[in-house]
Formats: C-alpha cells, structure tokens, sequence
C-alpha cells in the first residue's frame, strides 16, 4: 500500500490551507526529507517536506483548498505503480467548509435550484444591460420563467439604492482567515473586557532616556516595547493568565510567548515576540522592528506567527482611546493600548494634569476569573506607573 | 361616404377597373349571366358585354390557363375560382405557368392575372369546400397572395391587385359577403400590397390574425380591454409578401404575439409569422410566440362541428390571458 501524502497541522488554530505547488510531477522519485508540496495558510507560504520515500502520485490539482489531514497525493514502491494510481481525487475544501457564518451568505436562487433556468429573452436582454443576474431573480412567469416584470422589479428595487449598488469580491485569503479567527474567537470563547487607567509618565520619562541613548543601546525604544516587557514579566508571574483552554484541557504554557498586531494595508497580522520574559527591552525592540517590516513585506514565516499565549495590539498609534479587543484564540488575554494623552486628573488632592494611558484588557472569562484579571491588571498598571521595579527582578 | 358590403365593393372594384382599363376582362364559372356563383359578378355583364365578361366550362385549368395565356398576350384578365379548395385542379398553371412566366422569359412577359377565390371555412360544406390554402400558394415564389377582412380592404385591394403586373391570387370569404363599411367614393383609391394594417392599437399583446380570424381578434381585444389588457390587432391583409416590418414594429413594442389563423398550424401562416418573429424579434419576447389555428385535420360537414374548428374569440381571449400570466 502507498504511503499518503496529507496536508499537515502546521499551527494550532490551522483549519485548512491552499495547496500552492507541487515540487515534483506525478512518477518522480522523492526522499524523505526532500520537498515535496507548498501551501498557504494566513498570508504565509510554507514548504512541505516528504515524510517517507517513493515515487509520486498526485491527487490535487494546484490552487485547491484543503483541510488538515486531507490526503492530496501517495508515495508508491515503484514508478509504474505511482502512474497507474487511481487514489481518490481530493476534493477541494469549498463543500467542506460548512461554517454557519459563511453559509447563512450562500444564496442558491430559487430558479437555479428547481433546474433549468427559464428567462426571457427580452428579460435577459434587459437583465444584462441593467447588470444584472437573471439567475438570482424569482421568476414570476409560467413554471418560474423570469419576465420582463421581474427584471423591472429587480431594477426598480435596486433604484431605490442610490448609485450602482454595492460592490462584490470573493471573502479569501487573509480577509477569510481573519473572519473566521475573529467569529471562531467569538464563538468559542466567553470574553470578558476591563479597563484601567494608567499614569505613564514615568515610562514617557524612561522612554525619553532610552531615545536619547539610541545610539548607544543601537535601537529606538518604543513605548510599545516597554508595555510588551511589562505584560511579559506579570505573565511570567500570573501562569493562570498565560494558559489556554484546549479541548477538555486547561494547558499552561511553559513559555511567554507576545503576539504583536501589526496592520497591514489590507488587514492584520500577529507575529509573536517569544520568550519575551527572558529578552531585554533592547532585543524586543529589534525583534519588533525585524517583524514589522517582515510583516508589510509579506515575508513572515509559519513560524514567526504560532504559539502565542498572549496579545498586544497598539490602537492608540492610529488615536484609540481604550476598545474591546476580541481574543486570538486559543490564547486566553489581550491587551489593547490607547493613546497616551495629557489629562486633568486628581493626585493627593491637587488637580494635576499626567499623561495618561488606558488599558483595555479582554480575557476569556472560562478561564480567568474576574479577580484573577484584576489582579493582572493591577500589577501591569503598577508596574507601567512604576517602570524602575522591573529593574529589581531583573538577573 | 357610401356604405358597401363586401361583396359589392368587389363588384365595385371590377367595374371600376374594367372601366379604366379596357384590357381588364373576367372569366370564370357562372361569372357573367349568374352574377357570380355568391353573387360577386352582379352587373358586369350588362356593363361590359359578354366579351368581357365570360361564363367558362367546369374546367378550372382551363379557366387559369387562358387567364395565364391571355395576361401573356397582353390582356389583364380576372379568373374566378369558386373554392380555393379547386386550385389543386389548376395548381400547374398557376404555380408552374403563372408563376414563373415573369421569371423563365426574363421579364418579356408580364404576368397581369388576378385570381379571385374564396375560403369557406367554418361554413359547414364539408372536407372540399372549407380549406384556408393561402399558406399553400404563399409558399410559391412569384405569387403575390391577398386576404382582405374587411369591404373596404377588399375593394382596395383588389383594384391594386387588378393594376399589378404580377399572379395574384385574392382570396375572399363568403360569410364576409355582406359585412357593410364605409368605402371612399373614388376611382383611384387603393391599398397598396403588400402592407398590413393595424385594425387596433394596444399595447400588451400583439395579436396577428388575418381574414375571418380578423373581427374575432377584435371582439377578443374589446372583452381584455375590461380587464386591462391592451391589445393591438394587425391584419397583413397581404399574406404573400407579408409585412413583417409592421409586425415585427408592434412585436418590439408589446413584447408578446399571437397569431391566429383559419389555416392549420403544420407549415402555415402562423408558423411563418412565429418563425420571422423569432428571427427579428428574439431579445424583444418576453413570452413564446403563440399560434391558434384549426386541428390539423379535414373538416367535417355541418356547422355542429363549429366549435371545435377555427379559434373563436374565446379561445382568442384565453390565448391572450396566458401571455399576460
């Protein structure tokens, strides 16, 4: 019996993924360890290695979208055997795919469904100067024969729209992944979202002597960089907050791994700052630097977007105040940060005005109770508003 | 103006022509001392003489023959054929004779003859007189083939028949006979052929009838007027060649035609106009193209059996309710 060729789980949250290219043509001896497929998954393109030796069966055409597991080709003993295989063709994902949210949009009009599809020709020829699909209107005519009445109500329906109706392009690539993750995020998860204001003006003031000694520590210090080694090291402390729900298992993970949102031009993208606990303020600067630009370009690999346990999303760059961050599942908190505004606040009495900072902070409240986010939230808050404490765990 | 019956604004038109033209002369069975077998020919004997105006033998290829020699040698002779059914007796010469002369001899000869018969359908007289044949002459090349529906029509017509240099052959109805309508009082007034006549103006359903089919296709109009429904009735009143231009104008603006005819469906009238339609007028249908004919069989004796040959204007008005469902 052949060896299958399957589409691999490269990453936790990984569903399906579009197979990109074949490395090797149907008969080709291939070794283990050789590459042998490529596929997409989240904007980001991986190689695929043989896992056993043979001669190659292809079963899936290129630019087809599969799930995890499905079978896409079969290694044989000899090259004869490979060529006369027959394996099941695999059937490309779009049937399988049955996620509620994306079928309550499939619209199978009435007329195509009942069989052929019967329409006038003058309603076609209307139909089709008016731009419009006679196939998705309800015929009214004998044996539901689209007529000329039909198309007028279709378009004097569309009249009522101003302009030249909406516009339409498939839900793919990174939008679909990213509409599934944010709806899978939502349904699978009780997200809970809590606020907290910061005073920032100790950080301003480090991040002040940080800019000023750029040259000298060889990077530009962001105030991102210091919230995200702020959440690291209470996340390091807090292993109840850096824990996901997996299945019928709650899994801590042994490492404190920051996904960083970065927006892109046509949507977003979390790559992940790991063991950011372990790694000085300076080398989360370049690392974010080296991801961001990676990330606009289009060049992040598998690698540098799995295993997250926790998120960072800077809003306050594009003049957020505070918002409800939704949860990038499995991972069990986000953090979103505002702008850091001058505000009139109270302090021992006195009006003062501080530049201040809100913390808007969703958890996943399966998992995290009330309290324990609270508890979260006060030592990130304590440590922002006292940023020179970080220096006393440090070895 | 005069109110005429059919019959007599055929009269009228002979006489007319054949006072205008002494080369026009009529010949036929029972035309002259008869008046004509349905009384068609009253008066042209003691007007014009019976050089004129001639009685023939039973011999309808005989009768068609010395028309087709007589319009070769330059005469304009009018041939009457009681029954269209009685062509099959003389088809030769007018098919392969008449037809053709103008075409064989390179226009050397012109072929002036006018062939007056008459359709009896629905007139109860059994298989051999009750035949609509004007798909089976249309279908020559080189006969121009007229159907009026109304007395001025036929008067009309007929004169423009008698005036032209090629075969026609004019086919009359006998219950039209005494239909009365006002006709102008003028020598030189025509129809020309060849063009169809829009006997009602509407807007939803183009119904396309000629001959006897005609007045029923506007009773129909009348009773769907009540209930809304526009429609518009074009009479070809020349069968061959027929004005599709004018159909083919009222199809693009209603959208969706019936054609009712006394002949069958199988290779006739409406098929013709059905066919054309579909040709010229596809991207403007927004229904089939309808035809109501008799069954394709032959018809029986008796008028009992009325109601299951030719369309009456209930099956018109039903034909009509279905392409506006």
């Amino acid at each position: 019996m052949a060896h299958e060729v399957a589409i691999p789980k490269l990453g936790l949250t990984m569903v399906d993924c579009t197979l990109t290219g074949w490395s090797k043509a149907d008969g080709d001896r291939v070794e283990k360890g050789e590459v042998l497929f490529e596929i997409e998954t989240d904007k980001i393109t991986s190689e695929v290695e043989a896992d056993a030796a043979g001669y190659l069966r292809r079963f899936a055409e290129v630019d087809t979208m599969h799930t995890v597991g499905a079978v896409i080709g079969g290694l044989y003993e000899t090259r004869n055997a490979a060529l006369a295989a027959t394996g099941v063709v695999a059937v490309a994902l779009e049937a399988v795919e049955a996620e509620p949210v994306e079928a309550a949009h499939v619209v199978v009009p009435a007329a195509a469904a009942a069989g052929r599809l019967r329409v006038s020709p003058l309603a076609r020829r209307i139909a089709k100067g008016a731009g419009i699909d006679p196939g998705g209107l309800t015929g009214t005519g004998a044996r539901g024969a689209v007529l000329r009445r039909d198309v007028d109500a279709a378009i004097a329906g569309r009249a009522m729209v101003a302009g030249p109706g909406p516009k339409r392009r498939p839900l793919a690539g990174l939008r679909k992944t990213i509409a599934r993750n944010m709806m899978q995020s939502l349904q699978m998860s009780a997200q809970m979202t809590a606020f907290a204001r910061v005073d920032m003006a100790e950080v301003v003031a480090l991040r002040a002597s940080l800019v000023a000694n750029e040259a000298a520590l060889g990077v530009r210090v962001s105030f991102t960089d210091i919230v995200l080694k702020a959440c690291a090291v209470v996340l390091a402390r807090m292993p109840d907050i850096n824990s996901s729900i997996i299945g019928d298992e709650i899994v801590t993970w042994d490492e404190v791994n920051i996904g960083l949102a970065v927006a892109l031009d046509d949507g977003l993208v979390v790559p992940v700052v790991r063991r950011a606990d372990r790694k000085s303020l300076v080398e989360i600067a370049q690392e974010r630097l080296d991801l961001a630009a990676r990330a606009r370009a289009g060049r992040l690999g598998h690698e540098d977007m799995v295993a997250g346990t926790f998120t960072l999303s800077n809003f306050g760059s594009y003049g957020g105040d505070f918002e409800t961050p939704l949860l990038n599942p499995p991972q069990s908190a986000i953090l979103g940060i505002g702008a850091i505004t001058d505000e009139v606040v109270a302090r021992d009495g006195q009006i003062v005005i501080r530049p201040m900072m809100m913390l808007s902070m969703t958890f996943d409240h399966r998992l995290i109770d009330g309290a324990v986010a609270g508890r979260f939230r006060a030592e990130l808050r304590a440590l922002l508003e006292r940023p020179a404490t970080m220096l006393a765990g440090l070895r | 103006m005069p109110t005429k019956t059919y019959c007599w604004a055929i009269i009228d038109a002979m006489r007319e022509e054949m006072a205008r033209d002494d080369r026009v002369f009529l010949m036929g069975e029972d035309v002259a001392a008869a008046g004509g077998a349905f009384g068609a020919s009253r008066g042209l004997l003691d007007a014009f003489g019976p050089a004129r105006v001639r009685d023939t033998p039973i011999s309808e290829e005989i009768i068609v023959g010395m028309g087709v020699g007589a319009a070769m040698a330059g005469k304009r002779p009018i041939v009457e054929i009681m029954f269209i059914d009685f062509l099959g007796l003389c088809l030769d010469q007018i098919a392969n004779q008449a037809a053709k002369t103008h075409y064989i001899y390179d226009g050397m000869f012109k072929m002036p003859l006018v062939i007056r018969t008459s359709s009896a359908v629905e007139m109860g007289i059994g298989p051999h007189h009750s035949q609509a044949w004007e798909a089976l002459v249309a279908h020559i090349p080189g006969l121009k083939v007229v159907m009026p529906s109304t007395p001025r029509d036929a008067k009309g017509l007929l004169k423009s028949a008698i005036r032209d240099d090629n075969p026609v052959i004019f086919i009359e109805h006998i219950a039209m006979h005494r239909i009365k309508e006002e006709i102008e009082d003028d020598e030189d007034f025509l129809i020309p052929l060849g063009r169809a006549d829009i006997k009602r103006m509407g807007s939803d359903v183009t119904v396309v009838a000629s001959g006897l089919m005609v007045a029923r296709a506007l009773a129909a109009a009348e009773q769907v007027a009540g209930e809304g429904i526009s429609v518009e009735v074009i009479d070809p009143r020349t069968i061959s060649p027929l004005d599709f231009d004018t159909i083919a104008a009222s199809v693009s603006k209603t959208n969706r035609c019936l054609v009712v005819s006394s002949s069958h469906k199988n290779f006739g009238f409406g098929s013709e106009v059905a066919a054309e339609i579909g040709e010229r007028c596809f991207f403007d249908l927004d229904q089939p193209v309808r035809r109501l004919s008799p069954p394709f069989t032959p018809a029986p004796f008796g008028r009992q059996f009325d109601q299951f040959l030719n369309p009456d204007a209930d099956a018109i008005v039903a034909a009509v309710r279905d392409l506006m469902a």
